[in-house]
């Protein structure tokens, strides 16, 4: 007996549900047969099956009203959004964005209006290590970090690598230094009753000048100065008069910290060096300590650049690591992680090779003292 | 005085170099090496930027002060007789 409906309104198939092929009704089990597949289904399932799918049936997708927000006053100013010139994607940035790739379609973007007029750099530093290069630059120094884990090179993951131009102010200056040291010249000596020490006290005058070029002091709020610090020193013979044909590919950035800011950091590197310099003319005299000194600047020039530097961060054992490798000389900063076991291992090892040394060394002085 | 002696009476001090300074040792070894993990460091001075040859000394006076004199007398070797 076959059961047999077919209902358009009100006619119905029975459909298999793994074949979905038509149901014959099975007069000998009671059941309802599928004879594709060969699967049988009791009446009830089959019913239950149907009401199911009626449930299916009913949707209703109610969403209330979206009220719209709008950026503080503070803050309204803190994002831009430029139009991809290959696609016309809106990208969004922050207010200092100079060049970037699109997210939609991959293409070099370049904003000019960003490097233009008075913020046009008076120089660029091009890349000089690709991606390929500046990855082996990483893997090399890693490999020479003492105490890295073992499973580093092989479970590290690289959460990004992006080449950016940074941002730099150039600092040259001449300078006029006067500084006074109090010093002392220790003489000894013996007769047949007693041991002599003579000290002589003096006080040291000590004025110059000394001339600084190409102070670079960082010019983005974004990137970390002890990062952009380390990767110093670039050489200035490779920098080309700037034009937007270099920032292709590579993100930049303008700047966003004033040429007054940055001074104050020129100014602290100038003047540590100048002391530096002068504290060496009194290497004659032991326990030198500077008692007064001054600083003055001139002749000095500012100008604004952008050195190329590739930012790299790896995940690994769930802690993020930050290295910076510079893109015209290759040099790698950052930190690594310590394997502990390694670290431990050094120190029990250098414990016991030191121990028998100073142990060798006391014994055999100890003797020739007797 | 035998050599047994003599390490006997100054147990305390070559115990003492013995023990410290093999950790005196293995500590600057280890913070040198540890150091070494750690390279993204600021640099303070612009050594690096000394236009070469501009470094001029213009003015050097070192005037004395004053002088300090002491004297120890020195130990006089025993008469064993």
């Amino acid at each position: 007996m076959i059961l047999k409906g077919d209902i358009m309104d009100n006619i119905k198939n029975y459909k298999c549900p793994a074949c979905s092929s038509t149901l014959i009704f099975n007069t000998e089990t009671q059941n309802l047969f599928c004879e594709s597949c060969q699967n049988e289904y009791t009446l009830d399932s089959i019913t239950e099956i149907e009401n199911a799918e009626k449930e299916e049936g009913k949707e209703s997708y109610d969403w209330s009203s979206y009220t719209p927000r709008s950026f503080p006053e503070s803050e309204s100013g803190a994002l831009s959004s430029y139009s991809c010139p290959s696609c016309s994607a809106e990208i969004t940035g922050d207010a200092s964005l100079g060049a970037t790739v699109c997210p939609y379609c991959g293409n070099a973007t370049i904003i000019k209006k960003q490097f233009e007029g008075s913020l046009m750099p008076d120089y660029i530093i091009p890349f000089r290590v690709n991606k390929k290069e500046a990855m082996e630059c990483f893997e090399n120094a890693a490999a020479k970090a003492p105490f890295l884990p073992d499973e580093f090179k092989s479970k590290k993951k690289i959460e990004e690598m992006s080449g950016i131009y940074l941002p730099y102010w150039m600092f040259d200056a001449s300078c006029d230094a006067h500084f006074t040291y109090s010093g002392r010249r220790v003489k000894c000596w013996s007769d047949a009753n007693y041991n002599y020490t003579k000290t002589d006290y003096y006080r040291l005058i000590r004025g110059g000048g000394i001339s600084f070029s190409g102070i670079p002091v960082d010019g983005s709020e974004k990137t970390d100065n002890t990062y952009t610090e380390a990767l110093e020193p670039y050489n200035y013979n490779d920098a080309v008069e700037f034009n937007t044909a270099y920032l292709s590919g590579y993100l930049a950035d303008k700047y966003d910290v004033s040429p007054e800011d940055g001074s104050i950091r020129a100014n602290e590197r100038i003047k540590n060096s100048t002391e530096k310099k002068f504290l060496e003319t009194t290497s004659t005299y032991s326990c030198v300590t500077q008692t007064g000194g001054s600083v003055n600047l001139y002749d000095t020039k500012t100008r604004y650049a952008l050195l190329p530097c590739w930012m790299l961060n790896i995940k690994y054992e769930g802690a993020n690591y930050k290295y910076a490798i510079n893109g015209q000389t290759g040099k790698v900063v950052g930190e690594y992680p310590v394997c502990k076991k390694k670290r431990n291992r050094f120190i029990l090892k250098c414990y016991a090779i030191s121990l028998l040394v100073t142990s060798a060394l006391t014994l055999l002085g100890a003797y020739f003292m007797m | 005085m035998s050599y047994t002696d003599f390490l006997i009476e100054h147990i305390a001090l070559i115990a003492g170099i013995i023990i410290i300074l093999p950790i005196i040792i293995v500590l600057i070894m280890t913070f040198v090496k540890l150091s070494q993990m750690k390279t993204a460091n600021p640099d303070d001075y612009a050594a690096n930027y000394i236009d070469a040859g501009s470094f001029r000394l213009t003015e050097s006076r070192d005037v004395f002060l004053y002088s300090n004199l002491s004297k120890t007398p020195r130990p006089k070797p025993q008469n064993k007789n």
